[in-house]
Order: C-alpha cells, then sequence, then structure tokens
C-alpha cells in the first residue's frame, strides 16, 4: 500500500512546490510595467521637468487599480534609474471631480501611462497634456498611431511596441534610438 | 506497457514533490521574478511570455481530442426528451433504442448488447451513473430535466487521464446549469401518440450571481412498443423524478454546491421468457412490473475556478434499486475525489489528484441470473497525474500523463496517455494520442451466471431423462484479467472562412486483452479475446447564413476480433453511421429544426439498414412561451434498431411557459 501513501500525501501537498506562474493579467500589468521602466531609463526630458538632480520620475496610471499596484511593484523592485527613484500613482477619470484632480496630477508628470480598462479616458488624457513633454504610453491598440507616443502591443503571448517619432518630437522629448529601433513606426496623419 | 505507464508517472509525481529547498518557493519565486523583470533590456522583455498554457481561452479549434460538445441549444432542437436520445447527435456514436426504456449507447465499436459491457463511461456532474453490475448504463434512470443541461461532453477515444477505469471507448459527461441560470419558474408539458407524455416543473431563484438554488420535477409516461407481427411487446413505463440544486460561495474564490435527486418508476413493465427452472427445458412468458428507484446526494466544493492554481473536492452517495424478473440489485457507492491544478514554469500546466470510490451490491438472484456471492463489497483508489506543456509558442503542445488504479477485482492498474497538439494558425488543429485504457470486469462477469436453459443432464444427451436438472449458461469468473486497449488517435481540425468547421478523427483501437465468451456461449467468460478496430469519424458544420446553420457527420468503423471466442462484436455495431441536421430560424419566432440519421445493416442482430428523419417547429409566440411540435422516425411506420422492438413513427406535441425571471 506504500505507493498510495505516498500518493495521497503528494496529492494533499498545500505549498505547491514548483514556480507557480502569476495569473495572466498580474502577469501581462508587471511586463508592462517592465516596459515602463526602460522607457524611463531611454527617455531624456527637458531639464526643468524636474525640480531637483534627485527628483523622481513620476509616473501617472490611469486605469485599474491592479494596473497601478503593478506598475508601483515593478518600478520598486526596479530601484534607482539614472540615479532617481519613481514615483508612480493612480489617477481616475470616472466622475467629474476625479477628472479635475486628474488633470493636475497628468500635468506634473513625465511620463503617463493609460491602461486598457480606462481605453474610453485615452482621448480625455491626450487633450490634457498635448504639447507638454509628457510621454504618453499606453496597451490601447492604435494609441501610436492616433495622437500617443508610445502603444504597447500583444502579438503571439508576447508584447512589443509602437513609436510615434513625430509626436515624441514635438513633445520636446528625446527617445534613445536603441529603443525606437525595437518599435514599429507609426504616426498620426497630419 | 505497465512500465511506461510507471515512467511517466514518476517522472510527475517527482516534479509534483520537489521539495521546497531552492529556487522553487512560490512567494521567493515571484520576488526574484519581479526584479528579474525590472531590469531586464527591452529585447529580452520583448521575448517575455505574457500568457500562461491554461490563461489563454482554450477554442474548440484547437482541442486535442475527437470531443463534440452538444450545447443545450443542440438538445433543445434535437426534440430528444431524454439524454439517451440526445445522444444521437454525436458523430460516430450509436444508439439503439432496445425498446421504450432500454437504449444501447456507445462509439467506435463493441457496445455489446444490454447484458454485456458497453465501453463507455457516463457521469452526471461527475458521478457515476454507468453501473459497475454488467458494465453499462440504465439509461432509464440516467436521466434529469434536459432545460437544466447546460451541455453534453463527449469524448470519443479514450476518456484523458481524469477520468477512471472503464472509460475506454469514450466518456460521456453530462453537465447541468449552475442554479443562477435557471432562476424563475418553468412548466414544460407535452403529449405524444403512442402514449408518451412528459411534465416538468421547476422554480429557481438567485440571492445574486454566486448564491441561487432550484427545485425541479420531472415525470414522463411511455407507453409499449410492438413487434413485426403487431403484438404489444409488455414494456410500457413511467417515471418520476424529482432533485434540488444549490450553488453558493464560502469566500470570493471558493465556491460549493449541493444537489440531489430521487427518483422512481411507478410502472416498469417488462415481458420476457424465462426458463423454468427444475424443468428440462420449459420456458414461459412472465409479466412484470419492475421496481426501479434510487437517490443521490452530491457535494462539491471548488478553489481557483478558472485561476491558474486551484483545488477541487468533490463527493457523493448514490443509492439504486433495480428488481427486475430475471435479478435484482440494490447497490450503494460512495465516491470521494479531490483534485489540484497549477500553472508553471510560464509553459506548464499540471492537474494530479486522488479519488476513492465504494460501492456495495445486494443481488436477489433470479431464474436467468444468478451471482455468487450474491453481496458484495469493493473499492477502487484512483490517483492521476496530468502535465500540460507548451513546447513552441501559440502552436505546439504535448500533454502527457497517467492514472493509477487499485481496484478490489484486478489490482492494480497504470493508464498512461500521450497527446500532441500543432495549431499552425488560429483556424487549424493537427494532434495526435497514444492512450493505453483499461476495462475492469463487470460484477456479471465475475461473479454472475446467465441462465439460458435448465436441462435434464441425460435428455440434453440424448439419452433417457435422468432426473438431475442444470442451468446450462454462460459464468463469471473472478480470474479474468482486465481488459487492455492500445488507442492510437489521429485528429485534424481546420476552420475555414467564416463558418465553416470541419472536424476529421481517425483512430486505430488494439484490443490486447478482451473479455470473451466461448464460442459455443456456454460455459465460463475468459480473457482469451483480442481484436482490433479502426475507422474515422468526419464532421461538417456551416453557419450558412446568419439564421441557417447546417451540421453533418459520417463514420466507418471496423471491427475484428481475434481468439477462440463468439466473435458476436463483428456484427452487433452498424458499420456505417451518417447525420444531417438544418437548424433555421425564421423571422425572430419561429424555429425548424430537421434532422436525417443513417444507419447501416447490423448483420448480427439481423437489422437492415434505416434512415430515420426528424422534424421539428418550434414557435414563441410571446416571451416566456414556447409551442412546439416535434416528429421523429417519420419515414417509416416502424422500425427495428437493435431487437424485435419496432421503434414506431412519432409526433410529440409541448408546451413551455417560463416566468418571473
Amino acid at each position: 500500500m506504500w505507493p498510495w501513501a505516498l500518493l495521497a500525501l503528494l496529492a494533499c501537498l498545500p505549498a505547491i512546490a514548483l514556480p507557480a506562474s502569476p495569473s495572466t493579467d498580474a502577469r501581462l500589468l508587471q511586463v508592462e510595467g517592465a516596459f515602463l521602466v526602460n522607457f524611463l531609463r531611454y527617455t531624456d526630458w527637458p531639464p526643468q521637468r524636474f525640480a531637483a538632480s534627485s527628483a523622481p520620475y513620476v509616473v501617472t496610471v490611469v486605469g485599474s487599480q491592479d494596473a497601478a499596484d503593478a506598475v508601483a511593484a515593478v518600478a520598486a523592485a526596479a530601484g534607482d534609474i539614472r540615479g532617481r527613484h519613481v514615483l508612480v500613482r493612480r489617477a481616475s477619470m470616472a466622475t467629474a471631480a476625479d477628472r479635475a484632480a486628474a488633470s493636475d496630477l497628468l500635468r506634473g508628470s513625465h511620463l503617463v501611462f493609460v491602461e486598457s480598462s480606462a481605453r474610453a479616458d485615452v482621448d480625455a488624457v491626450l487633450d490634457i497634456v498635448r504639447g507638454l513633454p509628457i510621454l504618453t504610453v499606453a496597451d490601447i491598440p492604435g494609441f501610436a498611431a492616433s495622437g500617443g507616443m508610445l502603444g504597447l502591443v500583444q502579438s503571439r503571448s508576447r508584447l512589443g511596441f509602437e513609436a510615434d517619432p513625430a509626436a515624441i518630437h514635438d513633445a520636446g522629448l528625446l527617445v534613445s534610438a536603441k529603443v525606437l529601433k525595437l518599435a514599429t513606426l507609426r504616426g498620426a496623419a497630419r | 506497457m505497465k512500465h511506461w505507464g510507471w515512467a511517466i508517472g514518476a517522472a510527475l509525481l517527482l516534479l509534483a514533490a520537489m521539495g521546497k529547498a531552492g529556487a522553487f518557493e512560490a512567494d521567493a519565486g515571484a520576488d526574484t521574478d519581479l526584479s528579474r523583470l525590472a531590469n531586464m533590456s527591452l529585447e529580452d522583455l520583448m521575448k517575455t511570455r505574457v500568457t500562461t498554457v491554461s490563461g489563454r481561452p482554450s477554442s474548440r479549434i484547437s482541442t486535442p481530442a475527437a470531443v463534440t460538445v452538444l450545447t443545450a441549444e443542440d438538445i433543445r432542437r434535437s426534440g430528444a426528451r431524454n439524454v439517451a436520445e440526445a445522444l444521437r447527435l454525436v458523430p460516430g456514436m450509436f444508439v439503439g433504442r432496445v425498446n421504450s426504456s432500454s437504449w444501447v449507447v456507445g462509439a467506435r465499436g463493441l457496445t455489446g448488447s444490454s447484458l454485456t459491457a458497453t465501453r463507455y463511461l457516463v457521469l452526471i456532474d461527475g458521478r457515476l451513473v454507468y453501473d459497475p453490475l454488467v458494465s453499462t448504463t440504465f439509461w432509464d434512470t440516467a436521466d434529469t430535466v434536459l432545460s437544466d443541461i447546460d451541455r453534453i461532453e463527449v469524448i470519443r477515444g479514450p476518456g484523458a487521464t481524469l477520468w477512471g477505469a472503464n472509460a475506454m471507448n469514450g466518456v460521456i459527461s453530462i453537465i447541468t446549469k449552475r442554479a443562477s441560470d435557471t432562476v424563475g419558474s418553468l412548466v414544460e408539458l407535452g403529449v405524444g401518440n403512442d402514449g408518451e407524455r412528459q411534465a416538468v416543473m421547476r422554480y429557481g431563484a438567485a440571492k445574486d450571481e454566486n448564491t441561487a438554488w432550484r427545485v425541479w420535477a420531472k415525470y414522463a409516461d411511455h407507453g409499449d412498443f410492438e413487434n413485426a407481427a403487431g403484438a404489444s411487446i409488455g414494456d410500457e413505463w413511467s417515471s418520476v423524478r424529482a432533485g434540488f440544486r444549490y450553488d453558493g460561495v464560502f469566500t470570493p474564490t471558493t465556491d460549493f454546491t449541493l444537489q440531489g435527486d430521487v427518483y422512481n418508476e411507478p410502472k416498469a413493465m417488462e415481458t420476457v421468457l424465462l426458463p423454468v427452472p427444475g424443468q428440462d427445458r420449459q420456458f414461459q412468458w412472465q409479466t412484470t412490473n419492475d421496481t426501479v428507484r434510487g437517490g443521490n446526494l452530491l457535494f462539491r466544493i471548488r478553489h481557483g475556478y478558472n485561476e491558474p492554481r486551484g483545488w477541487f473536492l468533490r463527493t457523493y452517495y448514490d443509492q439504486t434499486q433495480r428488481d427486475t424478473s430475471r435479478f435484482g440489485v440494490s447497490r450503494r457507492t460512495a465516491d470521494v475525489e479531490y483534485r489540484r491544478w497549477l500553472d508553471w514554469g510560464d509553459r506548464n500546466n499540471l492537474i494530479w489528484g486522488l479519488q476513492y470510490d465504494w460501492t456495495h451490491d445486494d443481488i436477489a438472484s433470479g431464474p436467468v441470473l444468478l451471482f455468487d456471492p450474491s453481496a458484495r463489497s469493493w473499492t477502487s483508489i484512483n490517483a492521476f497525474v496530468q502535465n500540460t506543456t507548451e513546447l513552441v509558442d501559440d502552436t505546439l503542445f504535448a500533454m502527457v500523463g497517467t492514472k493509477f488504479t487499485d481496484h478490489s477485482f484486478v489490482g492494480f492498474q497504470t493508464q498512461p496517455s500521450v497527446r500532441v497538439w500543432w495549431t499552425p494558425t488560429p483556424t487549424q488543429t493537427l494532434w495526435a494520442a497514444v492512450s493505453r485504457p483499461v476495462r475492469v470486469p463487470s460484477r456479471f462477469e465475475e461473479n454472475g451466471e446467465l441462465v439460458f436453459a435448465y436441462v435434464d443432464t441425460g435428455a440434453i444427451a440424448g439419452g433417457p431423462p435422468s432426473g438431475v436438472i442444470v442451468p446450462l449458461g454462460l459464468s463469471g469468473t473472478e480470474s479474468l484479467r482486465p481488459e487492455k486497449l492500445l488507442a492510437y488517435e489521429l485528429g485534424h481540425r481546420l476552420q475555414v472562412g467564416n463558418g465553416w468547421v470541419f472536424d476529421t478523427s481517425l483512430f486505430y483501437n488494439d484490443y490486447r486483452t478482451l473479455v470473451g465468451v466461448p464460442p459455443g456461449i456456454f460455459g465460463t467468460f475468459n480473457s482469451d479475446a483480442s481484436g482490433v478496430t479502426y475507422g474515422l469519424e468526419f464532421t461538417a458544420s456551416a453557419q450558412l447564413t446568419d439564421r441557417w446553420r447546417m451540421e453533418g457527420s459520417w463514420s466507418r468503423l471496423v471491427t475484428r476480433i481475434d481468439g477462440p471466442v463468439l466473435k458476436f462484436d463483428e456484427t452487433n455495431t452498424p458499420r456505417t453511421l451518417a447525420q444531417l441536421h438544418s437548424y433555421l430560424d425564421i423571422g425572430a419566432d419561429v424555429e425548424v429544426n430537421a434532422s436525417a440519421y443513417y444507419v447501416s445493416r447490423i448483420p448480427g442482430l439481423g437489422i437492415d439498414p434505416y434512415t430515420r428523419a426528424d422534424l421539428g417547429l418550434t414557435w414563441r409566440p410571446r416571451d416566456g412561451l414556447a409551442l412546439s411540435v416535434t416528429g421523429q422516425n417519420l419515414l417509416h411506420a416502424q422500425h427495428r434498431e437493435v431487437t424485435g422492438a419496432e421503434i414506431p413513427r412519432s409526433v410529440f406535441a409541448q408546451a413551455a411557459f417560463a416566468f418571473g425571471h
């Protein structure tokens, strides 16, 4: 009967001893967060966007709390980027009161990330930050072809991204060629 | 064969048991994972997977098995009033109506007859309704309210490792709807020619999406069938069935279900020719009102459904009693099953579990069927483990698994299975599988004796009567070995354009050991038979317009039995089956559903080929009311399917009222 005793024991192992994968959504958000960290690393903002040499990068996430938490977790794990911390906060566009507050949060950011659950707010966000040196990123299809700067796209279980170099240039930002060469280039019709 | 089962099982269990030492601790893993991710280069990030094996939605196209899913809609449009009849829709499935209350159901041959084994496992919500007494399913009791069925999943071919021994040729799994999907009141009343009547009542209520319950009752009355000479065969029957289901949650991620039902057949007439014990070759007709009743209770709790990791526990108790003129049996069964699943390593999904089944029967022997011992309890313990790996992103997958069974009748058995599938595009799949399932002999094959006649030992030898009367029959033996099958399957599925789907399955079944009957039929069951079946099933379905869908299938089967045995299985099943269905919606309120079935000759049973045509019309004059008329077997006034009973042309009209939802 010993094989049965062994099997019974194994069947009840509560702490699974295998490297468990997080759920698909959590995984996706974490990888997107890692992309954002890389965009921070390889983008130059005009120096006056930082109050001091130690002022943090400010990332504002428009979307679900899960998305904001995932991005914050990855940013924390990344540590300092070019000597600066990364501050992650969430802006909600749900109510009129939220939108008023969001406007300030967004304008004070270096990078704004619109996550797919907030896709209805994309245009409103782009209106708020237009003309400012703020890097706009989203994981909504078609973002880089309709006013956004960097759009994350999923293809066969992997993420890639699209870029609109003209929009980046118009905002006064400089994104490293290392990044742009990995992107699929798009551009809004002018 | 035993060895590769062991090897697979051991390898998988080793994986599952790898210790807490090292980098495999779940939480620590998550942290190093994030840190690694945060410091990865863009190039590496672009190579990182964002979906998991079980996280991706599984599509019909990519299922690596010969699976047919009958949806609630398919069942409704078929006009079937019980589960056995609904199974006619499955490609390659032979459904032969034996008489008013029993059917032979099975695909890929070796479907036996009403007393011998059919090698198909049948489950309702995970509860076994396949009876181990004669290894078959009594379809008059394997039934429920059809409107409460969410879907019937039929796997032709050895059930993937998840199901137990005896899922040799396939599995029929009937899954009922969640209580939150059956809220409100439903009343169905139907009447047909030939004395068929049916009434269904159901009431359900929901507190919210997760907490709901329903109660239901079904009454069905069936008239008798006739033989070719026009005489009644005395098989009229009726059944009453009532049950309930309660769904609830303990935590947001842990849900549970409690369900049960009881049934009784107030009328279960049977007229059979029985040998008279103690008299030399005397037979007499006997008409009895059989007793058929039972009940069951099932509890299931599930954590992390649709999550990458979770567990599941199910337990049930089932009691049945069936007293016929040939024998009487009462059975009690208790079953517990525990299962866990886990996504691991980005590319793998592991499922494993343990099941304990106990059953006890008490048999009152009759003049035709004797059992020694007349009461017996036995257990079977099953453990299974199965791992699915994504070998090449989105395109190549492999599933390896095995089941270990320890059954009182045959001891320790392994049932390994390997499956590979390739989906080069989202619209096409090619799959292949090799499995080695096992069937445990039935209680009848172990301990039964089927008496064909009582004879005088002297008279039967041609001399003067000796006065000693003995039974002449077929006996079971406990020395039978389990049946073993090596099954090879190949399949292809293709979606073309917007609505066409083509599905092909080929199989080659090498039955290494089969339970056989001596060539002269008298004697003892033996394990000297072996055999081969092979064939193919082809299905095409098309959504021709918004409102018109058609489905058709064609299947072919070749059976060969070897060994010093009676080869009835070679000629007991039709070689060719075909069906064509048309489902048409006219306007928003009317449905026209037409079906045609072709069954080729069954030489061993003297059945001629026949084509059966059904036509159903449903009209919904207003919300909550559906009126339908279904005509079945319209082409022939009557025809035979398996035995001498003539299945008549029939018309059935039904009104369904739904309100309060």
